[in-house]
């Protein structure tokens, strides 16, 4: 164990003295203030028109047709009848969800820059093997007594951490700057348990969102740092991730018909899916796409392993 | 091509058979050697003629196709975690993390190896003359800085066998000697086996104890230094270099004068020069001094490739 955590600070070192991290945790700030400011600026112009009531009905009644086209037995449809209920309770207890313009508004918003964190995780994972090939520094690494596969996972479980922290990161700056900007008001979030309604602060809910989007971010990481360890390039990496992460999705969309599309990895690196009820296709469950998101998730390290520990090193 | 040496000491080194094969073109064949604690090998070969490909077999950084290294005992490749911290190395040039300070690469390599205190690292420092810049970053370094930044790392964890690719390139002259001494200092003190690969001949001649001679992947040739310098070239300034020569004729060979300079030039063993020069003193020559010039390697190494390119 101290063997481990001694590499693990070796590669946390090297991640974190770089200069792109900076820049990146810079930006990250840089982002969550610029959209603070526009959100403040919107939200002073453009006051909610509808009472609040008026929305949630309208989102009662968006529940009730969608639910009519959903298999009753799915998931969806459970999540849409959850919903439902939730609205309802709001409406006869009198409970107003969170306002637009106030500080929990503003922290569920920060979640429109969660990709900005998988897009910083997956430069992190390109480039943390590619780059000591491309200096030549593997050569220094790979002469220690310390097995090559041992490397290769402290590097990994390195960028995991990495993309953990930058998501913390978001969610701080989110709460800060949300502090700074807008009123703090309470607020309540509804949570359907087996003992009927439960009321809570909507904190949990926004972590559970966080939590859920690490999922994708954990996948496309693996998958950067799958492509950099068998290429030993950083460009292609970084090219190759982004590329599947901007088409992956669409793809998924288009092939959506087709029985076997639920096999495709994209239909399930959105884990948040599950918390809006707005999934991808059909026959799709939070069971069924951590078994698929597994299965690539180990391919992708089986290819990793392979590689990184049986090639030569010629650089 | 075994080494016909009579082991002092147990071999911290061998290499059993070595050969890298890559799409059917031996790029290391067969090659056989024991390397000694206390001895400075070096390791001699055009370009292109396999140092680097033995050297990365050596560290594990390649498999060999054939053979075995055995560090210590121990199988590199068997047992890899024992066998290779026994090592310290620099593959071809010393490349560090630029963007740290040259103590922090050494903290990062320390943290890999068992037990190299903080004292360690410092006593490494000062033994690579680094205690001024080393809060520095290592792209602010020379050359000549890094080298030395890259022995340190090699030394951290007093390792039996050092290997070390072009260890003087960029070293200016004083620091090329200082390096030299200090090779042979832990050589003899600390019993460390030390493997060179330079192309500079004098380099290795200077520095060394043993020879190996590597061509198209072969090791052609392994040699003690001392075997290949018994036979010297003497010089003698005389007051009369002519009469010298007289003198001189009977007893060694090759006797040429240079009148410019008022000497006589010969080849002799060391052995026969207190007798030459008794008998030109007792002739009643002045005697102003005595100089030998060493037969270089590199005459020898151009005999043995054949006069091929030195890289």
């Amino acid at each position: 164990m101290v063997k481990w955590f001694k590499l693990f600070q070796n590669e946390w070192m090297k991640l974190i003295r770089k200069k792109s991290t900076l820049v990146m945790i810079g930006l990250l700030f840089f982002a969550v203030a610029v959209m603070g400011g526009i959100l403040k600026w919107d939200s002073m112009k453009n006051p909610s028109q509808q009472s609040w009531e008026q929305t949630v009905q309208r989102e009662v009644a968006q529940y009730s047709k969608t639910k009519q086209a959903v298999d009753p037995s799915s998931y969806q449809y459970e999540r849409l009848e959850e919903q439902l209920q939730t609205s309802q309770y709001r409406l006869e207890n009198d409970l107003p969800p969170v306002q637009k313009g106030s500080f929990w508004w503003f922290v569920e918003q920060s979640q429109n820059l969660i990709s900005f964190i998988t897009l910083f995780s997956i430069i992190a994972a390109a480039g943390i093997v590619a780059t000591e090939f491309s200096t030549g520094t593997i050569k220094l690494l790979a002469i220690r007594p310390v097995s090559r596969w041992k490397i290769l996972y402290s590097k990994y479980i390195t960028t995991i951490v990495y993309g953990f922290f930058m998501l913390g990161l978001l969610f701080l700056f989110a709460v800060v700057i949300g502090a700074v900007l807008f009123p703090v008001e309470s607020a309540v979030a509804l949570n359907v348990t087996d003992n009927g309604i439960i009321e809570s602060t909507p904190l949990w809910g926004y972590l559970q969102w966080y939590l859920y989007s690490f999922v994708g971010i954990v996948l496309f990481t693996t998958l950067a740092f799958m492509i950099s360890t068998v290429f030993r390039s950083n460009a292609l990496a970084i090219g190759i991730t982004m590329f599947l992460m901007f088409t992956g999705s669409q793809v998924v969309f288009l092939l959506s018909r087709y029985e076997w599309a639920k096999y495709l990895l994209f239909a399930h690196t959105d884990f948040t899916q599950y918390i809006t009820a707005n999934i991808m296709m059909k026959g799709l469950s939070p069971t069924f796409s951590l078994s698929i998101l597994a299965i690539y998730f180990i391919g992708f390290h089986v290819l990793s392993y392979i590689t990184f520990t049986k090639r030569d090193i010629a650089v | 091509m075994e080494v016909g040496k009579v082991m002092e000491h147990k071999p911290v080194v061998q290499l059993k058979g070595l050969t890298k094969t890559i799409k059917k073109k031996h790029l290391v064949r067969d090659i056989h050697l024991d390397l000694l604690p206390g001895e400075v090998f070096g390791f001699l070969g055009p370009n292109g003629a396999g140092k680097t490909t033995t050297i990365r077999m050596m560290v594990g950084l390649m498999k060999p196709s054939q053979g075995q290294v055995l560090i210590d005992g121990t199988d590199l490749h068997a047992n890899f975690e024992k066998a290779i911290g026994e090592v310290g190395a620099i593959v071809e040039n010393p490349e560090l993390y630029n963007y740290l300070s040259g103590y922090k690469n050494l903290i990062h390599f320390s943290r890999m190896h068992k037990s190299v205190t903080k004292e360690r690292i410092h006593e490494v420092i000062k033994q690579v003359g680094l205690e001024n810049r080393i809060h520095e970053k290592v792209k602010t370094y020379s050359l000549g800085m890094r080298q030395r930044l890259g022995l340190a790392q090699a030394l951290l964890h007093r390792p039996k066998f050092l290997i070390l690719d072009e260890p003087t390139n960029g070293l200016d002259p004083a620091g090329i000697r200082e390096f030299r001494h200090y090779l042979r200092k832990i050589a003899r003190e600390e019993g460390v086996s030390i493997f060179v690969s330079s192309h500079l001949l004098s380099e290795i001649e200077l520095m060394c104890d043993r020879v190996g001679i590597i061509q198209q992947g072969e090791l052609i040739d392994v040699r003690n230094i001392s075997d290949s310098v018994t036979d010297m070239q003497w010089s003698i300034d005389v007051d009369s270099p002519k009469k010298a020569k007289q003198i001189l004729v009977d007893i060694v060979s090759d006797v040429e004068v240079n009148a410019e300079e008022s000497s006589v030039q010969f080849n002799a063993e060391k052995d026969l020069i207190p007798e030459v020069n008794k008998k030109l003193v007792e002739s009643g020559l002045l005697v102003y001094g005595i100089a030998s010039r060493k037969t270089t390697l590199e005459d020898e190494f151009l005999k043995v490739t054949g006069g091929e390119q030195v890289g």
